[in-house]
């Protein structure tokens, strides 16, 4: 299904794309800038600060820190919503979604106390560990819920086509429903692999100095320590690495994601 | 290619402890084409689900050839099915859906290339333009023999087609389901089909069976079905026809039960000496359908359907007065 490019579509866009410039385009520009200048001109040497190895000691905390807890939500979503889109009948599909749609329903900051609490009264201190927890369970919702979406790519009777034609439940999942979900797959890794990247409330509430992130080193360069110049070559740096990391999933494996299976 | 006969013994089968089928019997003979015909709900598609293996009925046996098959899962019962969504994998090329199979049952890479390219000239498609096809990029058609294609080239026992056309325009299932008549009739391959639709059912047919609440009420050639149906239920969901008190009609005898007049044996201003009965009637409303018209008679506030050839000038309007008349070999008292 096309819709059409007419005046009147680009025109309902028009509020957004203004909001977008006022509140994000014009102040990351400035960002941008700030990332450069040195205290009598412009230069690098924010970048060649940030190569320093406490900083390269945050950036591979906080990349072990998004893989584990990307592959986690990964394992944990991908069977439920394989299962609750394709294969549960409807009470079965509906408990499943509900289950995992009410953490969704208590505030953010409320769930990650409460379960600083809960792993206090377990024994589980601050550090990795829980840090990691603390990430899985904020962060399943935004990995299921593509890939739910995107089990309706999977015709209705597919499975019961390729039973019909002899294949067995294995090449069913390898040559029908995995490469059908593998658009929901890349939006939930992009979605939980940035978000658990930059997060600064989870590893603050449940880290120690080992989970440092993006986040936490941000809020302290720009709010505790007034090093903005550094702040913001990181904050450069940090959305140039997304964006690649975006533009290179998108490009493996969600090519379809943006084009749509539909005829 | 030879398929077997299908034979269904006493099968039921509950959802959830709602009965959906209520002790089906049924034959499909063997090279020919069986059409279950039903409203929705009826139960058809779980049968053809049995037969092929999809569900499990909870009572009852499944014979291909006199083979009990109940026990043999769908992967290895030697089916071909095509779905109501057809069900193609949209993210793979045409050649890719239909040498699926083939690939499952790891046949060598020369084998399947000779198969599809058989399947694919099978169902009119040119190899050539057709194979590197996305299916997404086909039309509604195109995407119907494709699924042909994909259940024919493992050279099934039997085809089993759930209302595979229900989604497509009047003219193209018109001109499908004559193309498909013929194919099987090439292949030979024992065919049963699903549809709620008379008109389907009465192009494909060779043995036709009716269905209605979970049960088989009634199975024969569409000629038979049609002129001698069971009971109301067939003879309006099977053909369109007028039902009366016996009476009306002027049968002696059973003049409360329920008697059918088909529409074609309804004259209208007869010639006295061709016909038993004559009454008169006005027309309640005509609808013009081209070379007939389709009138809406009221015969002593009973009101009876008729087809009208316009000629001479005469074209029928709503209100005007007629006569109509039948024979009365023609009128057909249903029993019960």
């Amino acid at each position: 299904m096309t819709v059409g490019r007419g005046k009147w579509i680009i025109a309902s866009a028009a509020p957004f794309l203004v909001f977008l410039v006022v509140f994000f385009y014009a102040p990351f520009a400035y960002v941008v800038v700030y990332s450069f200048k040195t205290g009598s001109g412009a230069g690098l040497s924010n970048y060649i600060a940030l190569l320093h190895g406490t900083y390269l000691r945050v950036l591979a905390a906080s990349l072990k820190l998004a893989l584990s807890t990307t592959l986690i939500t990964l394992l944990l979503a991908y069977p439920a919503a394989v299962y609750a889109g394709l294969m549960a009948g409807v009470r079965e599909r509906y408990i499943v979604l509900v289950g995992f749609m009410i953490p969704f329903w208590i505030d953010f900051l409320l769930r990650a106390i409460a379960l600083k609490n809960i792993l206090y009264i377990l024994g589980v201190r601050p550090g990795f560990t829980a840090t990691l927890m603390g990430m899985v369970y904020d962060y399943l919702p935004y990995m299921f819920l593509p890939i739910y979406a995107s089990v309706s790519n999977v015709p209705r009777n597919a499975v019961d086509a390729a039973r019909s034609l002899g294949a067995s439940a294995g090449r069913i999942f390898k040559s029908i429903i995995l490469p059908l979900t593998m658009p929901g797959i890349a939006v939930g890794i992009m979605l939980v692999g940035l978000m658990s990247l930059s997060d600064y409330v989870i590893p603050s509430l449940l880290g120690n100095v080992d989970t440092y992130t993006f986040g936490t080193i941000l809020y302290y360069m720009f709010l505790e320590s007034d090093q903005w110049g550094l702040g913001s070559a990181l904050t450069v740096l940090l959305v140039a690495s997304t964006m690649a990391a975006g533009y290179y999933t998108v490009k493996k494996l969600g090519k379809e994601a943006l084009e749509g299976w539909e005829s | 290619m030879k398929g077997a006969a299908v034979k269904l013994v006493d099968i039921w089968k509950s959802f959830r402890g709602t009965p959906a089928l209520r002790g089906v019997n049924l034959e499909a003979r063997q090279g020919e084409i069986t059409t279950i015909l039903g409203p929705s709900g009826c139960g058809k598609t779980t049968t053809l689900k049995v037969i092929a293996g999809l569900e499990s009925p909870d009572r009852g046996k499944v014979l291909f050839d006199d083979e009990d098959v109940t026990g043999i899962p769908v992967e290895n019962r030697d089916i071909g099915m095509v779905f109501q969504d057809l069900a193609l994998f949209p993210h793979m090329t045409v050649w890719s859906n239909i040498a699926f199979g083939l690939e499952a049952r790891r046949l060598p890479a020369e084998e399947v290339r000779r198969r599809v390219k058989w399947a694919l000239e099978l169902v009119n498609l040119d190899p050539q333009v057709y194979a590197n096809r996305r299916v997404t990029e086909l039309s509604g058609g195109q995407q119907q023999r494709v699924a042909l294609a994909r259940a024919l080239v493992l050279e099934p026992r039997v085809l089993l087609l759930d209302e595979p056309l229900s989604h497509m325009d009047y003219l193209l299932r018109r001109s499908l389901l004559r193309e498909l008549k013929k194919l099987q009739r090439r292949v030979g391959v024992t065919t049963i089909y699903v549809t709620h639709d008379q008109t389907e059912a009465m192009i494909l047919s060779d043995w036709l069976v009716v269905m209605r609440n979970g049960a088989v009420v009634q199975s024969g050639t569409p000629m038979e079905v049609y002129e001698n149906p069971r009971d109301s239920f067939v003879a309006t969901f099977f053909g369109d026809g007028n039902l009366a008190d016996a009476g009306f009609f002027g049968v002696d005898g059973a003049a409360s039960s329920k008697a059918l007049l088909r529409l074609e044996d309804v004259e209208v201003n007869p010639d006295p000496r061709r016909v038993d009965v004559v009454r008169e009637g006005r027309i309640v409303e005509a609808f013009f359908q081209g070379p007939l018209t389709r009138l809406e008679i009221d015969v002593d506030g009973v009101i009876l359907a008729a087809y009208a050839r316009a000629g001479n000038g005469w074209r029928p309007r709503s209100g005007e007065r007629v006569r109509v008349g039948w024979r009365l070999s023609d009128v057909r008292v249903l029993p019960g």
